[in-house]
């Protein structure tokens, strides 16, 4: 598909949104990028990419409940499209496609 | 930020808080902030709209409504205000659009400038125009607007910047279209191309042609009517007499000249038939007559055309500048006299000079200010009402701001309310300004129409001044109402308390101005009842005064003489003089050297009845008889008043020949007032003319009044040959010289009294509100024994004290303003202090009657019941 092109970044959080499922707002995708892929992400960069993401179609938001630790702010919860969806399950298979192609003795020795 | 990336944000810090303490969690959320610095995350993106505010408009009406209706007398009250404000200033602004669209119908007004002439030769006297606010103005060298009769065509000829050159002079004629019938009219005799140089319109009769020939003669329609009824008068004669009955043909009918022009006509004659045309129409320099205007090329521009004509008045003037360079009378670089010119439109403003129909702009600004401060007074009470009232209000905006609305609507709302009041305010003052129009175009000698759906430029003026009025009276209030906290008000019962600071200023305020408006009105009453009181050093009781229209002196001599035969049969009438020149109408200047200076002697032409008939006392030698046939030698013998022998000093002596003025003073008359009582006496002396009379004075005996004038009238006509019968009454003539004063102290006294009204009206309002407020000390001060008297003084100590404030800031401004006006006249009153302390006592009296409905109910109640909350 034209205009599906998903970034690594872009991808790692689309995927971190599907797992929360419910419940996927910018902290909380933060905190399970983190706790998956072991490197330090700031929230601003997440932000960035979800919001470039629900511009591209693959996510859509809406506005959830506000807490007193937020200040009464509400949070923006992230769902999945089926547009979205699609480009998941496009991108992985181009990597499982490439990664069948590639002969495994590379991996081999050494 | 956006709300989400807020709320994010917060939530982390909380968990840095519980992990790290808070001093680092902050640090992280300063790094936090800077690093979402991005477009996208500022607040534009993803936001709920904005309310608009215009969806809740029709709900605010309704409310503005409902409020409104609530507080009826608190509307009524700012209402009354406002619209009495709005009415004026409606009032005014016609007057003011008028006054400066004068003149500036004509086609090429742009390109017209009236020339005026400015003698610095002889500046050792100065001649102030006596009219109202005189002295006001500033005084230059001596300028003049009447010209030389060939200065015009000199000017036109030799600078080539003048495409066209105009003259023109107003004089009297009568007019006759049947034997037995005439008329005195005004008259304007006028260069031939007047229809051509102006955009006055002609009816019939072709504009370049109209008054070329000399025994032609324009008419305006209701002039035509008058003479020729209903037929066609073009070709048909009219005897004409300015000075001898001639017959003359009518050429033209023009339009009546609209209601702002300067220049006005009923009749037109060719300049050439003026009586002294002919006599002076070479003469340089010593007599001043006509008034010129030129019209320039265009892309001429005023400075271009200023450095023409000083190169002009060098040239045209030049032996005469040399003369007084020589005679030490200018300096050797001077040139003594200046030529300039002046706009078309501004010459209406040019109170200087002797144009037909000029204002000052003085009259704009003051009756603008008038207006202004009726306005600011009714805003003022607007405000302070409104500041007052805001108490019971509180709750009402507390709970909308619980229910959601932001400060803006809440301010919104109430800016609407205001400006339904106003909105109201306007329509009503329209309605009373149209009341008022025809005593205003009295008072003001104008036809003005106040017609906004005929002038969108009014309407656009009405609806802005509506706008204006809502912002300025309701845009306080409305800010300040709108930012109370609703927390604060709805948890607690009591009563919010405004600093009163402001309320008292704005009442203060108030207060100033109507004293203001007071002390002038009393200023000017009392001088006008001086004017009116004062002895003038003549008798002016019961003296008729008949204009003699016969301009040829053989036969004015010939009425004289039949009417000293008339009156010597006729008990009715006592005697009969005659003169050159009635009180208020002017008199004759004569130049003198005195002293060495250039000096100007006012002159009457009178004959042997004029100093008794009139009770003027001489105070040495003799007035003119017919013993001393040398006093009628044309100049050989005068009388002069006292100023003047002062004046001359030694020169001056009874029965000898005053060297300075090279004739024998036969009498020396004690000063009387020949002019208004602006200008202080000035040097006068008096010719024997046995037969002078181009005016007529008829001293009628008591009783018989009525009949007499009735008879005198009819025989009028045999004894003048035909002439109409104009007369006036001595007394009233010169009363009339002060009418402009007293109308203006009318509008004054009126504005005065409004501005009272207005402001007590207010008074009233804020004194119901305190009383309410205070009702609970009120009666715990009548528990613990309080008389009524002494309630009553605790209510109105307040009131005391702020009209003695408003009394102290009136006072410096009111004295200053009356003492320059007050200067505009040689003989005035001094402005004592009885005139502050009754403006004062009134003022005070008003005030506290206002207060005192309020005060004494609140007194008068009984404590029980305002207590019984407790």
């Amino acid at each position: 598909m034209k205009g599906t092109y998903l970034g690594e970044f872009e991808e790692v959080v689309l995927l971190a949104v599907g797992i929360l499922h419910e419940g996927a707002y910018a902290v909380s995708i933060t905190k399970e990028i983190e706790k998956q892929s072991r490197r330090t992400v700031h929230v601003s960069a997440v932000h960035t990419a979800l919001y470039r993401l629900e511009e591209k179609g693959f996510l859509k938001s809406h506005l959830g409940e506000a807490t007193k630790e937020r200040g009464g702010k509400r949070k923006r919860l992230y769902t999945i499209t089926p547009f979205g969806a699609r480009a998941l399950q496009e991108t992985m298979e181009l990597r499982q496609q490439m990664w069948a192609q590639v002969p495994k003795i590379i991996f081999q020795g050494n | 930020m956006l709300e989400e990336i807020e709320g994010d944000l917060n939530e982390l810090f909380a968990e840095r808080v519980a992990a790290e303490g808070e001093r680092a969690a902050r640090q992280q959320y300063a790094w936090d902030v800077v690093r979402y610095l991005r477009p996208h995350t500022l607040r534009q993106s993803h936001q709920t709209r904005t309310p608009l505010y215009t969806d809740m408009l029709r709900n605010y009406f309704i409310l503005a409504k409902r409020n409104l209706l609530q507080r009826k007398l608190y509307a009524g009250i700012n209402l009354v205000g406002l619209s009495t404000g709005i009415a004026f200033c409606l009032l005014i602004y016609a007057f003011i659009r008028h006054e400066h669209s004068f003149d500036r119908f004509h086609a090429d007004a742009g390109r017209i400038y009236r020339i005026d002439y400015t003698d610095r030769v002889n500046v050792s006297f100065q001649r102030r125009t006596g009219k109202f606010l005189g002295s006001f103005q500033a005084l230059g060298g001596l300028r003049m607007c009447r010209l030389p009769i060939p200065l015009g065509p000199a000017l036109a000829e030799s600078v080539p910047e003048v495409e066209g050159m105009f003259r023109f002079r107003e004089g009297t004629a009568v007019l006759g279209a049947a034997p037995g019938v005439t008329q005195q009219e005004e008259v304007v005799f006028a260069d031939e191309n007047l229809f051509t140089f102006f955009s006055f319109r002609l009816r019939s009769g072709n504009p370049r042609t109209v008054l070329a020939g000399p025994r032609s003669v324009v008419l305006t329609e209701s002039l035509a009517r008058r003479y020729f009824g209903e037929a066609d008068p073009i070709g048909k004669p009219l005897t004409v007499n300015v000075g001898r009955p001639e017959t003359y043909t009518v050429t033209g009918v023009a339009e009546e000249p609209p209601g702002h022009s300067s220049l006005r006509f009923g009749v037109l004659l060719p300049l050439r038939s003026e009586p002294q045309y002919q006599q002076y129409k070479d003469e340089q320099l010593n007599y001043f007559a006509v008034l010129t205007l030129v019209k320039v090329r265009e892309g001429v521009s005023p400075a271009a055309l200023g450095r023409k004509l000083d190169g002009f008045a060098r040239r045209y003037f030049a032996e005469n500048i040399q003369a007084w360079r020589k005679g030490k009378l200018i300096g050797p670089r001077e040139t003594g006299i200046q030529v300039t010119a002046m706009p078309l439109p501004a010459v209406h403003f040019d109170n200087a000079v002797m144009w037909p129909r000029t204002t000052s702009r003085l009259y704009g600004y003051i009756l603008g200010s008038v207006a202004g401060l009726i306005l600011l007074i009714a805003c003022i009470n607007y405000i302070s009402l409104a500041l007052t009232n805001a108490a019971s209000r509180t709750q009402e905006v507390g709970l909308r701001k619980v229910m959601g609305a932001s400060r803006r609507q809440v301010t919104l709302q109430l800016w609407v309310e205001t400006q339904v009041l106003v909105a109201v305010a306007v329509g009503a003052g329209l309605a009373l300004a149209l009341l008022l129009l025809p005593a205003f175009n009295a008072f003001a000698d104008r036809q003005l129409v106040v017609n906004p759906f005929r002038n969108p430029e009014l309407l656009g003026a009405l609806l802005g001044l509506g706008l204006l009025v809502g912002t300025l009276a309701g845009g306080y209030p409305a800010a300040l109402l709108a930012g109370f906290n609703p927390v604060k008000v709805l948890k607690s019962n009591r009563t919010h308390r405004f600093n009163p600071a402001l309320s008292r200023g704005l009442v203060v305020v108030q207060y100033a101005v109507c004293l203001f408006l007071i002390t002038a009105a009393l200023v000017m009453y009392r001088q006008m009842q001086y004017v009116l009181r004062k002895d003038l050093g003549f008798d002016q009781a019961r003296v008729l005064v008949v204009e003699n229209p016969e301009k040829d002196p053989a036969r004015q001599k010939r009425v004289w003489e039949r009417m000293q035969q008339y009156a010597a049969g006729r008990p009715g009438i006592a005697a009969v003089a005659g003169a050159s020149a009635s009180f208020g109408k002017g008199s004759m200047i004569y130049f003198f050297t005195i002293n060495g200076q250039n000096r100007p002697v006012d002159v009457f032409d009178v004959d042997y009845n004029y100093l008794p008939l009139l009770g003027i006392p001489l105070v040495q030698g003799r007035n003119f008889s017919p013993q001393h046939p040398t006093d009628s030698v044309r100049k050989e013998a005068v009388i002069i008043n006292e100023t003047l022998a002062r004046q001359l000093g030694d020169d001056a002596r009874v029965g000898e020949v005053s060297q300075q003025l090279k004739m024998r003073v036969v009498g020396i008359v004690k000063d009387y007032h020949y002019a208004s009582l602006e200008m202080k006496i000035g040097p006068a002396l008096l010719w024997l003319n046995p037969s002078a009379a181009s005016t007529l004075l008829v001293k009628l005996t008591p009783g018989h009044g009525p009949g007499t004038l009735a008879q005198l009238a009819q025989d009028w006509k045999t004894m003048s040959g035909g002439q109409p019968f104009n007369y006036s009454f001595l007394d009233g003539d010169i009363s009339t010289q002060y009418r402009e004063y007293s109308r203006w102290m009318n509008l004054l006294g009126l504005a005065a009294g409004f501005a009272i009204l207005v402001a007590c009206l207010g008074l009233f309002g804020l004194s119901g509100l305190n009383a309410v407020n205070r009702t609970r000390e009120v009666g715990i001060r009548k528990v613990l024994g309080a008389s009524v008297g002494q309630v009553l003084l605790l209510l109105n100590r307040d009131v005391v004290r702020l009209a003695a404030v408003s009394f102290v800031l009136a006072v410096p401004g009111a004295w200053y303003l009356m003492r320059r006006w007050l200067q505009d006249f040689a003989y005035r009153v001094e402005i004592g202090p009885e005139v502050f302390v009754a403006a004062g006592v009134a003022g005070l009296l008003t005030a506290l009657l206002a207060v005192s409905y309020h005060s004494l109910k609140a007194a008068l109640a009984n404590p029980v019941d305002s207590l019984r909350s407790e």
